[in-house]
């Protein structure tokens, strides 16, 4: 064979060399099949509760499959090619990312449930193997998750403890979730049934508080098992014991709870015969719906009757609005977590009738922890107590205040912050009128009250002290914020909206 | 002339002038959107508001309605790395229901009960890159994942959400739109992209939670008007 032929021979075998490598890399690893899909598909797909349908349907054999995404990483070249890739746009390309396929396996992992500590020696393992590394690098976040799983497991994690205590010990890898692992983990601080007692409820305070020792996580837990029988007894109770029983129960033994909770679809409740406010509420003409087929099928949607429900339309019925300036964020030393507003607007019938009434006003609070439970704040608002309001004039000058009207004041009540959210609530009572035989405008915070005469056109500025109630627990075991902050003040005017 | 009028008017009609606002009054310069930023070191600037559904009532006569807004990539800064984020999400909700004995509670959990879709000016639907989170991101983790509580939306009250993960990240810095919802579809429109999208929604949230003591667990969909967004500019 001449040079020339020996060179075209080199060249189509180095091509078909390269065709079988991408061929023979591109074909999926053997992975356990669900309803004829891959397991990799319906963890990448939308629906969480497909996923954990499919993970728990595989169970063991999945375990494989989900080290095998954990061990995924994205080589340089790789990201090189993501890069150049993304600066064209004619055409798409679907990489797999590493740290995506850890989310992905993790949260398989958690679904789980006590199979999970099949996979536990190489869980310990990868763990290892991830290097100390910085804040929010690949390494640190899948060392963070694997960590998350141990604390899920506790004991039953304890092959992870000379892991954790080494990183716990190095202050490197010291993460709170480290500490929180290693806590578990140990076995120091048992649950009570992990000690030979057998779990008893008197109150939902004591299962909530039992429930979050036991389920740092959404997810099922081999700690919490033990419980299923006594949540099994309480899930009829009504309030709030009753609640939290259906609700553990759900997240500790789903299998369970979808076979003896018949309770879990919707709960048709009567309508309205009186409200609280009568003033305010109006009574909502409900159209007939057949009950067997409102629970059986589709929910049909009641668009209200346009005529009797007070709504503001958006673009049309906005109201005028002012609003203050954030406060400084306030919360527990080092970690401050929550902050507030005033807003004052003003109803519709005020632009028709200048005089007289009273503005909204709002407080808005905003959510500042990025806390790895993803929970909400809740405050516990008594408008009497919480707020301290003080109205002052343009110099400065404080409006004196008068007890407030006999007109339905705000309830106490639960404000709910969400997770790196915020929440809006009024302060006022509504529309309280205004002293006798005169106009102009009235504010109404708690049990105070300041009117100031229409002819009076000067800016007023409201400013407050916040600070809720922290006695109390939260019916739904979340957690109570509890701090002070001083809200800047809001510009209002009586002469004009 | 006439050809320059024409050109204008086209010009005009490209760049979006007289094209009506989807928010209205509750557009991100509205006096509510005033500071309405995220936390500090993860600012943003509200890129867009969409306009409020309709309003729901359900059959116990508790009413909501909702609508989305989209904030600019909050940037960090860590052991000498740059990261970028993808747009925060929120979805709100605003009471306003005639029945005033109890706060309205939704389940919110992340990718439980929000569907969105980005479309082009078109109305044709983007394709989401689903399979990479963002087609250019090279770690994105929504380390919050465990997000799932009741959120109860106070009587003549509003909540804002957040729809997708809290701390999603990217390095190096992606420039450009880069929407994603949590364990949802992703979008990615690099810097320069100048064409227009719009993302729109519904909120249905799951009804197969106990209903919480002291609010009434509202159940009914909520089809969210778009939002309007484009690409930063280089």
């Amino acid at each position: 064979m001449s040079k020339r032929g020996r060179i075209t021979v080199a060249v189509l075998a180095a091509i078909l060399s390269g065709l079988a490598w991408l061929l023979v890399s591109s074909l999926p690893a053997r992975e356990p099949v669900y309803e004829g899909k891959p397991l990799s598909r319906w963890l990448a797909g939308a629906s969480r509760r497909d996923a954990r349908r499919a993970v728990r349907a595989c169970g063991t054999n999945a375990i494989p499959t989900l080290v095998r995404m954990l061990r995924a990483t994205d080589s340089p070249l790789k990201l090189k090619l993501v890069q150049l890739a993304g600066k064209q746009h004619f055409i798409k390309f679907h990489w797999r990312m590493a740290g995506v396929l850890h989310e992905e396996a993790i949260r398989a992992l958690l679904e789980m449930g006590p199979r999970v500590e099949f996979a536990m020696p190489e869980l310990v393992k990868l763990y290892d193997e991830a290097p100390a590394s910085p804040l929010f690098t690949p390494s640190w976040f899948l060392k963070e998750q694997i960590a998350q799983l141990f604390v899920g497991l506790g004991p039953a994690a304890k092959d992870a403890e000379p892991s954790l205590r080494r990183d716990a010990a190095s202050g490197t890898n010291s993460t709170r979730t480290v500490l929180d692992a290693l806590r578990c983990v140990d076995g120091k601080e048992p649950l009570p049934w992990e000690q030979g007692n057998q779990p008893r409820f008197s109150h939902s305070l004591d299962l909530v508080e039992q429930i979050h020792k036991s389920l740092p996580f959404p997810g099922p837990t081999t700690r919490a098992k033990p419980l299923v029988p006594e949540l099994l007894a309480m899930r009829d109770k009504p309030g709030p014991d009753g609640y939290w029983a259906r609700f553990a129960l759900q997240e500790i033994d789903p299998d369970t709870a979808e076979r003896v909770l018949t309770n879990s679809r919707p709960v048709v409740e009567p309508p309205p015969t009186t409200t609280s406010d009568p003033e305010t509420a109006t009574p909502v003409t409900e159209p007939e719906v057949d009950a067997v087929a409102f629970l059986s099928g589709p929910r049909p949607i009641i668009q209200p009757p346009a005529a009797t429900t007070p709504i503001l339309e958006a673009g049309t019925d906005t109201p005028p609005l002012t609003v203050g300036d954030w406060s400084e964020a306030a919360g527990p030393p080092k970690r401050r977590t929550l902050r507030g507003r005033l807003l004052a607007s003003w109803p519709s019938d005020r632009r028709n009738n200048s005089r007289g009434g009273s503005p909204r006003i709002e407080m808005e609070l905003q959510h500042l922890a990025l806390s790895p439970d993803g929970l909400p704040f809740t405050v516990y608002f008594d408008p009497g107590q919480s707020l301290q309001c003080e109205l002052r004039d343009a110099r400065g000058a404080l409006v004196p205040s008068l007890p407030a009207s006999q007109s339905p004041a705000p309830r106490s009540c639960w404000i709910t912050v969400p997770f790196d959210g915020e929440v809006k609530f009024p302060l006022d009572p509504g529309n309280p009128s205004s002293p006798s035989g005169s106009d102009g405008l009235t504010i109404q915070l708690g049990r105070r009250a300041w009117h100031i005469p229409a002819r009076d056109t000067n800016l007023f500025f409201l400013s407050g002290t916040f600070t809720p109630t922290t006695n109390r627990v939260h019916p739904l075991g979340y957690p109570v914020w509890a701090g002070t902050f001083k809200l800047p003040a809001v510009a209002i005017s009586a002469g004009r909206p | 002339m006439k050809s320059i009028a024409s050109a204008l008017l086209i010009a005009a009609v490209l760049c979006g002038c007289g094209a009506p606002n989807p928010g209205g009054e509750s557009g991100p310069n509205s006096p509510e959107c005033k500071g309405l930023t995220l936390e500090a070191g993860r600012s943003g600037v509200l890129l867009g508001v969409g306009g409020w559904s309709r309003p729901v009532t359900d059959r116990a006569g508790y009413t909501l309605r909702g609508r989305l807004l989209v904030f600019d990539k909050p940037h960090f800064s860590n052991s000498g790395m740059e990261f970028r984020g993808s747009c925060p999400v929120y979805l709100e909700l605003q009471n306003l229901s005639s029945r005033r004995d109890r706060d309205v509670a939704v389940y919110f959990a992340l990718a439980d009960g929000l569907e969105c879709d980005l479309r082009d000016v078109h109305g044709k639907p983007c394709r989401p890159n689903n399979d990479n989170t963002a087609l250019t991101s090279v770690l994105a983790y929504s380390y919050f994942w465990t997000r799932q509580y009741w959120a109860a939306v106070p009587i003549d009250g509003s909540v804002r959400l957040r729809a997708g993960p809290s701390l999603s990240l990217s390095s190096p810095n992606l420039d450009g739109l880069h929407i994603e919802m949590s364990r949802g579809p992703s979008w990615y429109a690099p810097e320069g992209d100048t064409n227009r999208y719009f993302l729109s929604g519904t909120f249905s949230p799951p009804t197969d939670h106990p209903s919480p003591p002291d609010a009434h667990a509202w159940q009914g969909r909520l089809d969210l008007p778009a939002v309007e967004l484009r690409a930063p500019k280089p």
